[in-house]
């Protein structure tokens, strides 16, 4: 599990030099009297700190450990990839297109991703779960959601 | 023997058909709102607000304080069986009620969080009708270097929330504090890493984090490792605990109903707060500590039974002086307005018979909710045999319209997915989001607390007041002790590690 | 089957974005002033549900409703210290199904501070004013300052001695007592608090010596709290004999207002339906006793174009304490 710690320690060295370079942008004030940026500041330069540590401690074990790669396969990650951007899409368009046709189409489109095979099914429980969340949110608990075009 | 004379009055005013009616509808929506994901009692208590103009004012506040407490009943359903919060006191219960889950145990988790809750809440009460005006002048003396010095007592417990690396626990908690920094920074009034953005503007909220981070963080990580049933094919085992987890689960319960209770009082520590403490706190306790995170019933027990206990405390400062503890509490100050009642020190000899009829109320209610929640445990435990590829769909709809009803913003959404890849992506490497979770939650607050404190003039203004330099010991004192025996454990798993 | 999903994926997401837009951009209707109101109006109110405010704008739209004879629908859309709000009402389409409340500090603070994708003069058109929001100084009532005069002359003679709290460094109250105290020329540590309950628990609590916010009616009629000064133009009905701002003789204007606001834009003649419809409102038996005995708002009165000339002076001489502040730091 070496390469975790390699590339977790790259990400928060990464993290750790942006975020300081953007708080020395805030006011650093003085110990007494501290600014914005003091916080900021010094929570950056503590995770470059940590994440160095982890980084050694990667590659300390990389030598004689087998590497294991932390993701699975390609077409895993394609699919984290649509739904990733199937919810953000949705939620782009949720305010336009409204509450129904939206969870209407987050469901069918999350099982195709899923590969849920046969048709009926994905269209039968995007359907009655769309009944059902308008019953529930709209009709019971009246929360204020997105009416959309259909205006319901 | 006034004590009595106030019961008789308030389970008379509970008990006509009306309000017991009101109280019922109260803790069911309660519970339908804790179990859904992002809607909490905020957002529920204000829309309903409107309904209850033409209501009695007791019933009205029967009903929105049933839909306060009974939330933190429902809250933990989700976070046990799928590993979504289902509410923000609830987050700390994915750790091991998750797990338990995974291991065929969700009955025993779901049950013990009804008992713990019902135990936690009705010893609130009691501590709330019995010692409301004292505590409310404990939580006077909390001025800012008090505030930060539980602050850093608070964080000091990330080292107990740390199932891994202790390293990568630390590096999150920093992590979570750089995050906590996001947004207008109140003592300067100048924006941090908002890039422009105005929902930015407000900081990244609990919840969506919470939600992304637990919830489509592992959401993301089964649907990679294409698994379809196997995660919850375990056979589901018995629905109730069992003798063996009642005894191990009967101190945490104890401490979690003083943990919350003592720390709900405080305005701003807020229910989530005594959650982790509580946890932390068995963790530190346990002759086991690393089975934490693994599964064990103590570490549903005590944070279930701390926010229900916190939930009667965080009512003492709004009742006695009107100023509400959290948000929740400022929504039912709303709701008190608008029936022309305002809560304060002399709310109780204004309307003793809203005030007893509200506390009696919280009794049955807490009664009705045991009884609705237990067989409920049957049902919950069968959504786990729905196909994981029909599940997960259902799941993320749940995160995704509970995350918008927060602010009817849709960059909550995004904030939600976003944090949901950074969830998936820690999982992948390692990374701990319970840590995260609770610096983001103490960060702004310990930030704000020491720059307050330091305004006054003083550099060692925390040293000079007691009830901070008390805290600020008890916290040197627990980040010192476990460090010598972790010392000497991580040296042999380094050793085996090396060989 | 499963083959034809895996391959088309792209495909099918690609047409149902397609399908979404063409849908957005086709949803357009003309509107005829003659027939307004014909569907239900959105009231974009910038608060939390439950905030006192929220409650106000909820309590005259109940009787603007029966008036216009349509349904309003009311919006919350908190957050960005209210400007999220504003914007969404800036920026609605004007035709007038979409006003809202025009929160004080989105309107004169927010746009000030930060760069927001409105201009509070240009894109807002005020409708009605239906009230005021109070705020004042308030002390404990063992504090040994009994009147403002008591409390400036000890700040005078004890520099830096006083602290007091406010809900932050980008509120309209801070920057009032800010001027009060540089007028005077007072040094008063400024001890800013995230919310205004965490304010007053320090005040109770012995932390700092006075807090500048809204009136906390419980603690003062407890005789918890004092007030020694209202932050409002207008004298508090409830208040006859504290003094306000004038009295004192500072002449800053404080538009805490409670109002209806609109996008620019919308046909004269919807505006003036409008107006009428919440003026009439005004006069209803619900919303003065909504207003004068539950949430103890003072109802004030001002008309589209005087709100509006109001408005325009509130934000102009906001500008100039701003700048003569300095940048916020």
């Amino acid at each position: 599990m070496r390469y975790s710690e390699i590339i977790g320690g790259i990400f928060w060295l990464l993290f750790g030099i942006l975020f300081t370079i953007l708080a020395t942008g805030y006011q650093f004030g003085s110990v007494t009297q501290p600014g914005p940026g003091f916080l900021p500041l010094g929570v950056g330069l503590l995770i470059i700190a940590f994440s160095l540590i982890i980084l050694g401690q990667g590659l300390k074990f990389f030598k004689n450990r087998e590497a294991v790669v932390p993701f699975s396969k390609p077409g895993g990650l394609k699919k984290v990839a649509y739904t990733v951007l199937l919810l953000l899409v949705l939620g782009f368009l949720f305010e336009e297109v409204g509450l129904l046709v939206t969870v209407f189409l987050l469901l069918a489109i999350s099982m195709l991703v899923a590969e849920v095979k046969s048709w009926k099914r994905i269209i039968f429980v995007a359907l009655v779960t769309t009944l059902g969340v308008y019953i529930l949110f709209v009709l019971l608990l009246s929360q204020q959601l997105p009416r959309g075009f259909l205006s319901i | 023997m006034d004590i009595i004379n106030h019961l008789v009055l308030g389970f008379s005013v509970a008990l006509t058909p009306t309000n017991l009616f009101f109280c019922f509808l109260g803790v069911l929506i309660g519970t339908l709102i804790g179990v859904l994901p992002g809607i909490g009692p905020v957002a529920t208590i204000s829309i309903l607000l409107p309904v209850t103009f033409g209501m009695e004012p007791v019933a009205s506040i029967i009903m929105l304080a049933g839909v306060y407490y009974g939330a933190m009943y429902g809250g933990s359903t989700t976070s046990i069986l799928v590993n979504l919060p289902g509410e923000a006191a609830s987050i700390i219960t994915c750790l091991d009620g998750y797990q338990m889950a995974r291991k065929g145990r969700a009955g025993p988790a779901l049950g013990i969080s009804a008992m713990g809750s019902f135990i936690g809440g009705t010893v609130s009460i009691i501590g709330l009708m019995v010692l409301a005006p004292p505590l409310a002048m404990l939580a006077l003396k909390f001025g800012p270097p008090e505030y930060f010095s539980l602050m850093v007592f608070g964080l000091t417990m990330v080292t107990y929330l740390c199932v891994g690396s202790l390293i990568k626990g630390l590096t999150m908690a920093l992590a979570g504090i750089a995050v906590s920094t996001i947004g207008q920074d109140p003592i300067s009034g100048i924006t941090r890493f908002t890039f422009g953005s105005l929902t930015l503007m407000d900081g990244v909220g609990i919840v969506p984090v919470a939600m992304g981070v637990f919830g489509i963080g592992e959401i993301l990580a089964n649907i990679e490792a294409n698994i379809k049933q196997e995660v919850y094919s375990a056979k589901i085992g018995s629905l109730f605990p069992t003798a063996k987890d009642w005894i191990a689960c009967k101190w945490p319960v104890i401490r979690g109903t003083v943990i919350g209770f003592f720390m709900g009082i405080l305005p701003g520590a807020g229910t989530v707060m005594p959650t982790f403490i509580a946890y932390s706190v068995e963790r530190r306790l346990s002759r086991n500590p690393e089975k934490f995170g693994t599964g064990v019933i103590e570490g549903v027990a005590s944070p279930e039974t701390a926010n229900n206990a916190a939930t009667g405390s965080s009512m003492i400062t709004l009742l006695s002086l009107g100023i509400p503890a959290n948000l929740t509490m400022a929504v039912l100050l709303g709701a008190f307005i608008s029936h022309g009642i305002q809560p304060g020190p002399l709310l109780i000899t204004r309307y003793p018979a809203l005030f007893w009829g509200t506390i009696a109320s919280m009794y049955i209610g807490n009664a009705m909710l045991l009884v609705l929640n237990l067989p409920l445990i049957g049902i919950w435990v069968k959504i786990l045999k729905i196909p994981y590829n029909v599940l997960f769909p259902l799941i993320l709809l749940f995160c995704f319209l509970g995350v918008y009803s927060l602010n009817q913003n849709i960059y909550e959404i995004v904030i939600m997915v976003g944090f949901g890849v950074f969830g998936y992506l820690m999982r992948k490497f390692g990374f701990e989001g319970a840590p995260f979770l609770l610096a983001l939650l103490l960060g702004p607050m310990m930030e704000i607390a020491f720059r307050q404190s330091l305004l006054y003039g003083d550099p060692f203004i925390f040293f000079k007041r007691s009830i901070s330099v008390t805290l600020l010991i008890v916290s040197l004192f627990l980040l010192i002790t476990p460090l010598f025996p972790k010392i000497a454990q991580r040296r042999e798993i380094l050793q085996e590690l090396e060989d | 089957m499963k083959q034809l999903l895996c391959t088309k994926k792209p495909a099918i997401f690609l047409a149902v974005g397609l399908a979404l837009f063409w849908v957005k951009s086709g949803y357009a209707q003309q509107e005829d002033v003659a027939k307004y109101p014909s569907r239900p109006i959105t009231l974009i109110i910038p608060l939390l549900a439950g905030a006192p405010g929220d409650i106000a704008a909820r309590l005259i739209s109940k009787d603007a409703e029966r008036i216009l004879g349509q349904p309003i629908v009311p919006a919350n859309k908190p957050g960005g210290a209210t400007s999220i709000g504003v914007a969404a009402i800036a920026k609605a389409k004007p035709d007038g199904y979409t006003i809202g409340y025009g929160a004080h500090s989105g309107v004169f603070i927010g746009p000030l501070l930060e760069k927001l994708p409105y201009h509070p003069l240009k894109d807002l058109k005020p409708i009605i004013q239906f009230g005021n929001s109070l705020f004042s100084v308030a002390v404990r009532t063992d504090s040994p300052f009994k009147s403002f005069k008591d409390l400036t002359s000890y700040a005078r003679q004890n520099p830096k001695k006083l602290t007091y709290a406010s809900t932050g460094t980008t509120s309209m109250q801070y920057f009032v007592v800010n001027q009060v105290f540089k007028k005077e020329k007072l040094e008063v540590t400024h001890i800013p608090f995230k919310g205004s309950p965490e304010g007053h628990v320090s005040l109770l609590g012995g932390h700092i010596d006075f807090i500048v916010d809204t009136i906390v009616y419980p603690l003062v009629e407890a005789g918890k709290e004092r007030t020694l000064l209202i932050l409002n133009d207008q004298r508090a009905e409830e208040f006859p004999n504290i003094p306000i701002l004038k009295d004192l003789g500072y002449d800053i204007p404080t538009p805490m207002i409670l109002n209806i606001m609109g996008p620019t834009g919308i046909p004269d003649g919807i505006i003036k339906k409008l107006e009428d419809a919440f003026t009439k409102a005004m006069k209803e038996p619900g919303f003065i006793k909504g207003m004068k005995e539950n949430l103890r708002f003072p109802i004030f009165y001002r008309n589209s174009r005087d709100l509006g000339e109001y408005v325009t002076r509130g934000f102009e001489t906001y500008e100039k304490i701003l700048k003569e502040m300095g940048p916020v730091k």
